[in-house]
């Protein structure tokens, strides 16, 4: 009897001891998984944050004159002719889709580039906006989603 | 006695594995949190600065219109200014400064603060050709 309780002592022992190994192989991964979770959302954010600073630079979107583009000071006309699939094209991210959202606070008309997508990350930008002779002020929302 | 020594230090082991790496997982997640929100943060002042300088009232640049208050002593309109400013800074929480003009939003609840200054120029003005404007937002 006593020789029965030590092999099960020992079989309780050594199963235990296994599932710890097993348990701390899993912590390993688990911890890899999620440092890589955390790298890839940091990429993500640094990405629509870069988009956002190429795109109120960008001669598709700002106002410019043959000496120079004026950063950030969008240019209405532009936006209202801008052609998204061409815009798409030259600037962007290849395993990315976004699309942009402008907004004149000042007053209140708004413009949609891109196709509307649920997004993982979304940075607004603060940018001035010229209508005819006045610069208005409003917003660039960049909204950015893997593929 | 020996099996329960082994299972003792095995559950120390995972005990203080568990502990560190939850720990660095956190202590990296929000240095990098922090890092990238800063750098963020930190442009989008420099931009709405920028923007709030670039636009213009009744055809006179923002930029204009408060170096000319500093130059020429030029009376300026506060209430233009602040809405200016409240439809660039969602939170209301900040202040602008140019020389002794300074103008703070609506929130005086900031916690975090960030700066961005830029050279205004002063036209026809003997002492000093530029001066700065700074807009502090929390």
């Amino acid at each position: 009897m006593k020789g029965l309780y030590k092999m099960l002592a020992d079989m309780f022992g050594g199963i235990l001891i296994v599932a710890l190994c097993i348990a701390i192989f899993f912590l390993f991964v688990g911890y890899y998984v999620i440092i890589k979770g955390v790298i890839k959302s940091s990429e993500e954010e640094r990405k629509t944050i870069n988009l956002g600073h190429v795109l109120i630079s960008s001669d598709k979107l700002v106002y410019s004159d043959e000496k120079r583009i004026s950063r950030a000071i969008l240019d209405e006309n532009k936006l209202d002719e801008i052609d998204s699939n061409e815009l798409f094209k030259e600037i962007g991210y290849p395993n990315y889709n976004y699309f942009i959202q402008i907004i004149n606070s000042d007053t209140g008309k708004s413009w949609i580039i891109g196709e509307e997508l649920k997004p993982q990350v979304v940075k607004v930008f603060p940018v001035a906006i010229k209508n005819g002779d006045e610069i208005q002020v409003g917003k660039l929302i960049v909204s950015l989603r893997g593929k | 006695m020996k099996g329960a020594a082994i299972l003792v230090w095995a559950l120390l082991i995972f005990t203080f594995l568990s502990v560190f790496m939850l720990t660095t997982v956190f202590v990296y997640r929000y240095r990098i949190t922090v890092e990238v929100n800063y750098q963020y943060n930190y442009n989008n002042v420099q931009l709405a600065l920028l923007s709030f300088l670039s636009s213009t009232h009744d055809g006179e640049q923002m930029s204009k219109i408060l170096a000319d208050n500093i130059v020429m002593n030029k009376p300026i309109d506060v209430m233009i200014v602040e809405e200016r400013l409240d439809k660039i800074i969602d939170n209301k929480c900040y202040t602008l400064n140019v020389s002794d003009f300074s103008i703070a939003g609506s929130n005086i609840d900031c916690t975090k603060k960030y700066t961005a200054t830029y050279k205004l120029p002063y036209p026809y003005n003997p002492r000093n050709i530029t001066g700065d404007v700074t807009l502090v937002v929390g």
